[in-house]
């Protein structure tokens, strides 16, 4: 097994020979060193597969991803048109500017981004290396640490294409920045190190939608790694919603930097995958910054979608707020491992996590798992998880009312989310969000 | 309209209602009194067709039908309404969609035109002014994080809404202030109809001052111990209900001899 594991890593090890020969002519030595850092930590710690004393993948068993023999695609082979005519539509109609990537590769028909107004970049990340050095350099894998998180060491050996947002002080956007990463149908088992380095300035203010999506249910690894850095009073609103095939591994990453006076939402929505594990790291730097991540995953068959969210209070005078819920069908099972960690010495300080989760069958599973390292006196901190069945009084009630046992039913999962739904700030996307767990639950439940 | 013809229902294990008999006709106004864990709340589940509440032997004749063995919805399509005494919170569903959702539900039953959110919106207002409720309070999830007397209220809502033929009020008044009950029982008055049927459950006496029964039975240990006109609430109220004790172990003599051959 061992054995097998390290021929494994030894392909990665090789594609990356290949892979920098292929980048070698556009990228910069600065990113050229960094991929080598990256690759050598992976090297050295591997897959996180051991089963003995891993806290951090105790419930999500990665041996199917360390046994897969994922290829990486050095160069761009796909043909336009790939996605569905509908999909295609709906993003030639969207009220969004739209970076967009297939099979990790900028896809320039599909991106549009013409229309953001002046001094705004949104482009993709390659180049800003070389446009931007100065600024990419100082935040490009400051956050995202890869010393100690092999998935986020391979994103970082292997970034190439991805997206970067920089929102100068005091702009507000007025339609959100949607970032797609597309699986094509054409690319089996790749694997794909979707990246995102978004920086809003002092006073900014925007909407940044990372969707992660399949045209086909075929085997790939998506290995996503996002940093957000959030400028003294901005405000960033941040969508990720991962519709991936349900043959697929998804890993994602994204960490958030607050800085004095900031506030960041969050709203995830997990719907696809096999195997499906987000990290969020939100990081209070700055006094008086506030967050409000939220999610919501709904999982069937034998899906397995793991949530780990930690927020590091790091200064005074700061709020969390945490609110997961999940809906599980078939035999899937869902993980929830909320961290929330207080620096000592630091005054008022407020934070609330709560997890809850609805079983639709005997079988489904889910686990919660609370941890609070609190090192300051001064700090409330609450805590909430539920998992359970669909409340019987409840069907009595609507059903006493003449609602149809089923329509009752339907209306109490919906109804389950709903809380989740109304925390989104901004009424469109509340629709908008309201929509897709509508369309999800019809096409998972049939309902 | 509702014949209960030796009603006897058991949950799990436990015989719960021993031989309820009792006859409601359109126009009338019953009340049920009894202490606590005398049957009250089963006789009222039992009505409606909660789960769990077996129907062993007897019959609920609603409008020549027995409807016994029928589910829930179908109850409530039939025209029977049940006011609960602890109203059930529902986070995520709001109270207008629920009530839409609902009264749409029976009028399709019987093939009535459905109301979009618009048409319902209106008469929406209307029942709202009836039960004196705030408006406000239809945009929330139901019954989430709402007071004792505005769930009271929803529920006297929702019977304004539905407007059944015969309507089963548990403990409308538990847990209101003399204010709130005198507005519950305000509303209830005005939903009487000629053509329409309540039943009351209560404890205690105090809303039978404002809604005025025409009959008054009194429930013990899941039988009915005595009926009589609204004086025998009164009496309940001056002298409790350890004076029926006697008629209860007479009864149960007769019953369990009854049943043991």
């Amino acid at each position: 097994m061992i054995q097998a594991e390290e021929t494994h890593i030894e392909n990665y090890l090789s594609a990356f020979k290949t892979f920098e020969q292929v980048e070698s002519s556009t990228s910069s030595n600065w990113i050229m060193n960094l991929r080598r850092n990256a690759i050598e930590q992976f090297k050295s710690s591997g897959f996180p597969t051991a089963r003995r004393g891993n806290e951090e993948w105790k419930y999500t068993d990665v041996r199917p991803i360390a046994k897969g023999s994922f290829n990486i695609l050095h160069n761009k082979n796909h043909n336009d048109n790939q996605l569905p005519n509908e999909e295609y539509q709906q993003l030639q109609n969207s009220d969004c500017h739209n970076l967009v990537f297939v099979d990790g590769f900028l896809d320039e028909d599909l991106t549009n981004v013409s229309s953001l107004p002046k001094g705004i970049q949104a482009c993709n990340l390659l180049d800003a290396v070389k446009i931007e050095p100065k600024i990419t350099q100082q935040h490009l894998a400051r956050y995202a640490d890869f010393l100690h998180h092999p998935f986020t060491a391979l994103n970082t050996a292997f970034m190439s294409q991805g997206a970067f947002i920089w929102v100068p002080p005091n702009i507000s956007l007025d339609k959100p920045l949607q970032v797609l990463f597309i699986s094509s149908p054409s690319n089996s088992n790749l694997m794909t190190n979707p990246r995102i380095l978004a920086l809003a300035g002092e006073n900014s203010q925007f909407t940044l939608i990372e969707k992660h999506f399949a045209v086909n249910e075929i085997p790939y690894l998506s290995n996503a790694v996002s940093e957000i850095v959030l400028g003294q009073n901005s405000n960033v609103h941040y969508y990720r919603m991962q519709q991936e095939s349900k043959q697929a591994f998804h890993i994602s990453t994204t960490h958030v930097e607050l800085s004095k006076g900031s506030k960041f939402f969050s709203m995830g929505l997990d719907i696809g995958g096999g195997i499906v594990r987000n990290n969020l790291n939100v990081v209070t730097e700055g006094e008086d910054s506030y967050c409000s991540v939220n999610g919501i995953y709904i999982t069937s068959g034998s899906q397995h979608v793991d949530n780990k969210v930690v927020i590091n209070h790091n200064s005074s005078y700061t709020t969390s707020r945490e609110l997961y819920k999940g809906i599980l069908a078939g035999k899937s099972k869902a993980i929830f491992h909320g961290s929330i960690v207080v620096k000592e010495g630091l005054k008022q300080i407020d934070a609330l996590q709560i997890d809850k989760n609805l079983l639709l069958s005997d079988q489904a599973q889910a686990n919660t798992k609370p941890a609070f390292w609190i090192y300051s006196d001064d700090v409330k901190c609450g805590h909430g998880a539920a998992s359970g069945q669909i409340d019987r009084d409840a069907i009595f009630y609507l059903t006493s009312r003449g609602i149809g046992e089923s329509d009752a039913r339907n209306l109490l999962v919906k109804g389950f989310v709903q809380e989740v739904i109304e925390s989104i700030p901004d009424k469109f996307y509340k629709n908008k969000m309201n929509n897709m767990v509508n369309a999800s639950l019809l096409d998972i439940l049939g309902i | 309209m509702l014949q209960i013809k030796n009603l006897n229902v058991s949950t799990d294990d436990t015989h719960i209602l021993k031989g309820v008999s009792l006859h409601v006709s359109a126009g009338e106004i019953h009340a049920i009194m009894g202490p606590n864990g005398s049957g009250k709340s089963s006789l009222a589940f039992s009505l409606a067709g909660k789960p769990g509440y077996n129907v062993t032997s007897g019959e609920i004749i609603f409008n020549e039908t027995n409807v016994a063995s029928m589910e829930p919805e179908e109850r409530a399509r039939a025209g029977i309404f049940l006011s609960f005494q602890h109203p059930v919170e529902v986070p995520g569903v709001r109270l207008d969609q629920f009530l839409r959702a609902s009264f749409n539900a029976i009028n399709k039953s019987h093939e009535i035109d459905q109301l979009d959110p618009l048409q319902f919106d209106k008469q929406l207002k209307e029942r709202l002014k009836v039960v004196n409720m705030d408006p406000a309070l239809t945009k929330r999830f139901v019954n989430t994080g709402f007071s004792g007397g505005e769930k009271k209220r929803n529920e006297i809502l929702q019977m304004a809404i539905l407007q059944p033929q015969l309507a089963i009020l548990d403990e409308p008044d538990s847990g209101l202030d003399v204010d709130a009950l005198k507005s519950v029982a305000d509303a209830i008055n005005k939903l009487r109809q000629s053509s329409n049927a309540i039943i009351i459950i209560t404890h205690y006496q105090r809303i039978l001052e404002y809604v005025v029964p025409d009959v008054v039975h009194v429930l013990m240990n899941g039988r009915i111990v005595k009926s009589g006109n609204k004086d025998l609430a009164r009496e309940v109220e001056s002298q409790g209900y350890e004076q029926f004790a006697d008629n209860l172990s007479y009864q149960s003599h007769l019953l369990d001899k009854e049943s043991s051959q």
